[in-house]
């Protein structure tokens, strides 16, 4: 089989290049030679590329959605206009070097429209999916009305022009024409080639996996707030950038140009350019910009109202999504084709394992000590008072019937839940549990707090008092008006910044599932969670995020240490696919892998991340007695050759008892037996709650559960 | 006490401007329940329901009395909108939903009809001397009749070629479309130039007093907070306690199991639309007719984008929740506009609505969902 996807991946680069250096020659042969009409059309489609591959950092490779990126475009634009406006006039129009000034203007706007990416990203990216939608519609909103009353906010900021359009200063420009041709065709090449670069770097696929599933993602060691905010801000840059040159290649602009549809027209490339693919993007963008004046002649043959073009072109939008609802161009690069493919040999020639014969190799070292573990929810304690502790090399069950709080326990255990009581140490060292946060820090945090419910009790305040006092004539009023703002602050200030933020910052946050990742504990899910669209390699490369040494920089500019870092990693994931038999099937996408073959896929997945404690959540659901078997010795497996400490919860009483060598048992929270498999197959309390009268006589009938 | 006075003033106008919000945000949030999708073309509904509306008051009713303009008016706006509503549902999302096929055949004809009625309407008007209207119905019924076999055939070979989607983007997208035709086709056909009519009769004002406070509120005013708590209480009566009501909330529960249940879904999903549209195009017509409020075929996007804003402060899904949001969105409106900051009116709403969402993330009165691991 050969390996496809590498191949067409490498080749990309090259493919790349030759594009682009295509429509820079095109562009610059262009420039002099056609009219102004279409050569602004052309550049135009250049920055819609720009904001459209932006676009797709944050709504296709991060499978966020934003639908406020003309916000990010506005600032970038008023930003950018702003630095010319202060520039020297006369080099600027006369002089020839009067382009480089575009430099600052650009990568200012891009800074700024990323700083404001970072403000909108870092409280909202913990929202999930439409709600950060409407975060980011808010904030496109609220910046176009801002600028349009910006003169009220401060008289200095008259030259912003409000909703008239920037003004900058009287007489022929506006805003100085110096982005042409090649100053946005080399930041069209640019912003592609980062954007391509970040894509198949371990950001891109942090990013990615983040994409398919986030609680996953987490558990394999991927910091997803922080993968989050990294792509809002690093497509905020760009959408700064864009807006920057626009501003200078439009030369007149206003807030209207900045509108929410316009966000909208940046989503509709991407979704019809295929979620995630930048080709498709960079396509769409050119088709979706250039179509409306190429229904130009189609109005004006017919005679048409120019609402009819709009009409046209809203109906073409709702049938192609109604023929291609994946996007015209898929969501592939370039047409990658999956092939179906045999699925591998089972892992080894299968031989009935006798339970007894292993040889443990045991220490006294305790691994995890987990003491009067407690978790409600509402009203409900799924797990209460628990105390176990696992030893170096132990392989123990968690059986009890469902219900019992076994998931809950293995969720506090990685992060996923914070235990409401009790504490949990990992190799002797607190994971969970209350830790006080230092006063200086947290003196901080509430100070951060109370300014941002300052700011909100000023424009309450301001509100309140303006509009119940209207006239502020007499001194009176006057006064009226300050008690009711000052009170107003203060209420907001004590009620929404001081009590919530002592309650919160009292302690240090608990840690995240991914911060327990890297501390070595590793997990399954229950119900598979592989990150279903990308590869059975990238599935497992995942995990080398949390050993990553190189930095984001290295990322966008695909430096020789990231190429060198990336090709250790695959060869390590390689190694340990090989482990297991699902070498053959490395660039098949995870989806597509069978039932069995992906349940193994996760543990090996889990073992990427070089865990010390590993736990398995149900690991034979749905395996018929073949498989299970199979399973049982991959575990034993496992757990030598990786020196792993294993807790695995099961309701196959024949693997649990065969393979577990401690065996807790949990019901209704607590924990009501343990001991050897003997000990738990003769204990009354444990027959009577869940294995049932029947299980010594009919081993059988336990496997339907 | 004069400040309580403008206090109260405020509130009242507040919660007037904040019962029209409602009327929108309920058809937001109930196709979001079920479709779990945020369809864009819905204030565009809103748009045409204040058309339909002055059509009615200047056209078929204008010589009634101003109370049966009021409430034929109303009357005609929801039932218009309400067949929008569900033709939308036809045209666009259902066939996004369950995938291209045969059984679209009927709205995509009709869909073409109408333009052929729209076009050729005036030529059968000019050589056969009848009305515009007649000559729009008979080339819509002509086209109708020569497009539906293509139509069918162009269906019958994309049946089971295009998988259904259930990307929300995707979603989003085809609403976003479908509101762009709404919009602009509004505009071909009505102009630019921006209405505004009032039902005359609901010019007059009172003034209610309790004990030294004292408020002004205009009949309009007055005739558009009654209308519509009581849609809204029809509309949670249906919602809560009627078979179909309970139907829709299953829906929105759990589609899958629902229709296991036997319930079935395309039918409850039209229904919804039915009822939401209803509830827009009544509130188009009573903030339009019964106001002077300014409208235009662009109103749509700004009231659409604010009654959106409010059905997620209340908790999206959530009845209640909605008119809750729409309420206090229109009160924080209403005083922003009165203050020293009225520049700000527009972004007050989004304000609002970030702060929530950051502190309570699902809404004021929305569930909270933990992801089941």
């Amino acid at each position: 089989m050969i390996p496809k996807a590498s191949v067409i991946r490498n080749g990309k680069r090259a493919l790349w290049f030759a594009v682009m250096f295509c429509v820079l020659a095109a562009g610059s042969y262009v420039n002099g030679q056609l009219i102004d009409y279409v050569s602004s059309i052309v550049m135009l489609s250049g920055i819609a590329i720009i904001m459209a591959v932006s676009l797709n950092i944050v709504n296709g490779i991060n499978g966020q959605f934003s639908i406020g990126h003309a916000g990010f475009m506005a600032v970038g634009a008023y930003t950018g206009a702003s630095v010319t406006y202060f520039a020297d006039k006369d080099i600027l129009h006369n002089h020839p070097a009067g382009v480089m000034w575009l430099l600052p203007a650009v990568l200012a706007g891009g800074t700024l429209a990323a700083i404001c990416g970072y403000l909108v990203a870092a409280p909202s990216l913990r929202l999930r999916g439409d709600y950060l939608a409407i975060v980011t519609l808010g904030f496109g909103e609220i910046v176009r009305i801002l600028i349009s009353n910006s003169s009220d906010i401060n008289r200095s900021l008259k030259y912003l022009g409000g909703a008239v359009g920037f003004v900058g200063y009287s007489g022929a420009y506006l805003v100085p024409h110096i982005a042409t041709f090649v100053p946005i065709f080399a930041s069209v090449f640019l912003v592609v080639l980062f954007t391509r670069n970040y894509k198949f770097s371990g950001y891109g696929l942090a990013a990615m996996s983040v994409r398919e599933d986030e609680i996953a993602s987490e558990a394999m060691g991927v910091n997803t707030t922080r993968t989050k905010t990294t792509a809002f801000i690093l497509s905020a840059f760009f959408a700064g950038v864009g807006g920057a040159l626009y501003a200078h290649q439009v030369e007149f602009f206003n807030p209207l140009d900045f509108s929410f549809l316009i966000s909208m027209n940046y989503v509709i490339m991407v979704v019809l350019g295929g979620s995630g693919s930048i080709t498709g993007s960079v396509l769409a963008a050119v088709v979706l910009t250039a179509l409306p004046e190429l229904l130009k002649p189609v109005q004006s043959q017919f005679h048409l109202s120019d609402a009819y073009r709009q009409v046209i072109y809203a109906i073409m939008l709702v049938i192609m999504m109604l023929l291609r609802p994946e996007g015209v161009f898929g969501r592939g690069e370039l047409g990658w084709k999956w092939k179906k493919k045999k699925h591998s040999e089972p892992m080894q020639s299968s031989e009935r394992v006798n339970p007894t014969s292993f040889a443990p190799h045991k220490s006294e070292n305790v691994v995890i000590d987990v003491e009067n573990l407690t978790r409600r929810f509402g009203g409900l304690t799924a797990v209460s008072s628990m105390n176990f502790l696992l030893k170096q090399g132990e392989l123990v069950g968690l059986i009890g019937p469902n219900g019992a709080g076994k998931t809950t326990v293995f969720n506090m255990l990685t992060g996923v839940y914070a235990p409401s009581e009790g504490k949990i140490e990992f190799q002797n060292r607190l994971l969970s549990g209350e830790i006080k946060r230092p006063p200086l820090s947290m003196a901080l945090f509430v100070l951060r707090d109370c300014g941002a419910a300052a700011i909100v009790g000023w424009v309450i305040g301001t509100i309140l008092s303006s509009s119940l006092i209207p006239d502020a004539g007499s001194n009176a009023s006057l006064q009226t008006r300050g008690i009711i703002f000052y009170i107003t602050i203060l209420i907001v200030v004590i009620f929404f910044g001081l009590i919530p933020a002592i309650k919160r910052h009292r302690n240090l946050p608990p840690l995240k599932p991914h911060q327990f990742a890297a501390r070595g504990i590793s997990r399954t899910f229950q119900n598979i969670r592989l990150f279903s669209n990308l590869t059975v390699l990238e599935n497992v490369m995942v995990a080398s995020h949390l050993r990553k040494r190189t930095n984001l920089f290295d990322a966008l500019f695909g430096s020789y240490r990231l190429a060198r870092e990336d090709a250790e990693y695959k060869t390590a994931a390689e190694d340990l696919l090989s482990q297991f038999e699902l070498l053959d099937v490395k660039n098949e996408l995870a989806r597509n892998l069978p039932y069995g073959d992906q349940r193994r896929l996760e543990i090996v997945r889990a073992l990427a991340t070089k865990p010390q404690l590993l736990l398995l959540d149900e690991p034979a659901a749905g395996m018929n007695t073949q498989e299970k078997i199979q399973l049982m010795e991959l575990i034993r497996r496992v757990r030598d050759e990786f020196s792993l400490t294993i807790l695995l919860i099961e309701h196959d009483m024949h693997l649990v008892m065969g393979i577990c060598e401690r065996i807790y048992v949990l019901d209704y929270g607590r924990i009501i037996a343990e001991g050897s498999p003997d000990e738990i197959k003769s204990n009354p309390a444990v027959i009577s709650a869940y294995l049932g009268e029947e299980f010594e006589q009919e081993p059988e009938m336990e496997r339907s559960s | 006490m004069r400040i309580l006075d403008l206090f109260l003033q405020q509130l009242v106008n507040g919660i007037q401007t904040g019962s029209v919000y409602a009327l929108i945000a309920v058809g937001y949030t109930m196709v979001y329940g079920v479709l779990k999708f945020i369809n864009f073309a819905h204030g565009d509904v809103y748009m045409v329901g204040a058309y339909i509306g002055l059509f009615a008051t200047t056209g078929i009713f204008l010589h009634s009395s101003p109370l049966l303009q009021g409430i034929g008016g109303i009357a005609l706006s929801m039932i218009g909108c309400a067949l929008l509503g569900v033709f939308i549902e036809r045209l666009a999302y259902r066939p996004l939903r369950n995938g291209v096929g045969v059984r679209d055949t009927v709205p995509w004809s009709l869909f073409w009809s109408l333009y052929v009625g729209l076009f050729g309407g005036k030529v059968l008007q000019h050589s056969l001397h009848i009305s515009a209207w007649e000559g729009f119905g008979l080339a819509a019924i002509i086209g109708y009749v020569l497009i539906y076999p293509g139509v069918r055939f162009l269906f019958r070979l994309l049946q089971g070629k295009v998988r259904p989607s259930n990307s929300r983007l995707t979603a989003l997208i085809t609403a976003i479309g479908i509101s762009l035709l709404l919009e602009n086709q509004g505009e071909a056909i009505f102009g630019v130039n921006p209405q505004a009519h009032q039902i005359a009769g609901f010019n007059g004002g009172a003034k209610l007093g309790i004990g030294s406070l004292s408020v002004r509120i205009s009949v309009g005013q007055l005739s558009v907070l009654v209308s519509a708590v009581i849609l809204t209480i029809i509309l949670v009566y249906i919602v809560r306690y009627t078979r179909i009501g309970r139907a829709i909330r299953a829906v929105s529960y759990d589609p899958e199991a629902a229709a296991l249940m036997g319930i079935p879904t395309d039918r409850i999903i039209a229904f919804t639309f039915i009822i939401g549209s209803a509830m827009a195009g009544a509130a188009g017509f009573l903030n339009h007719m019964l106001t002077h409020l300014q409208f235009d075929t662009n109103i749509g996007i700004t009231l659409g984008l604010k009654a959106f804003v409010a059905a997620v402060l209340g908790g999206i899904g959530s009845i209640e929740g909605a008119v809750l949001g729409a309420i206090l969105m229109g009160i924080a409106e209403t005083f922003t506009g009165g203050s020293s900051l009225s520049s700000f009116q527009q972004a007050v709403a989004f304000v609002i609505l970030i702060g929530v969402l950051l502190f309570r993330p699902s809404g004021l009165l929305g569930r909270n969902t933990i992801e089941k691991v």
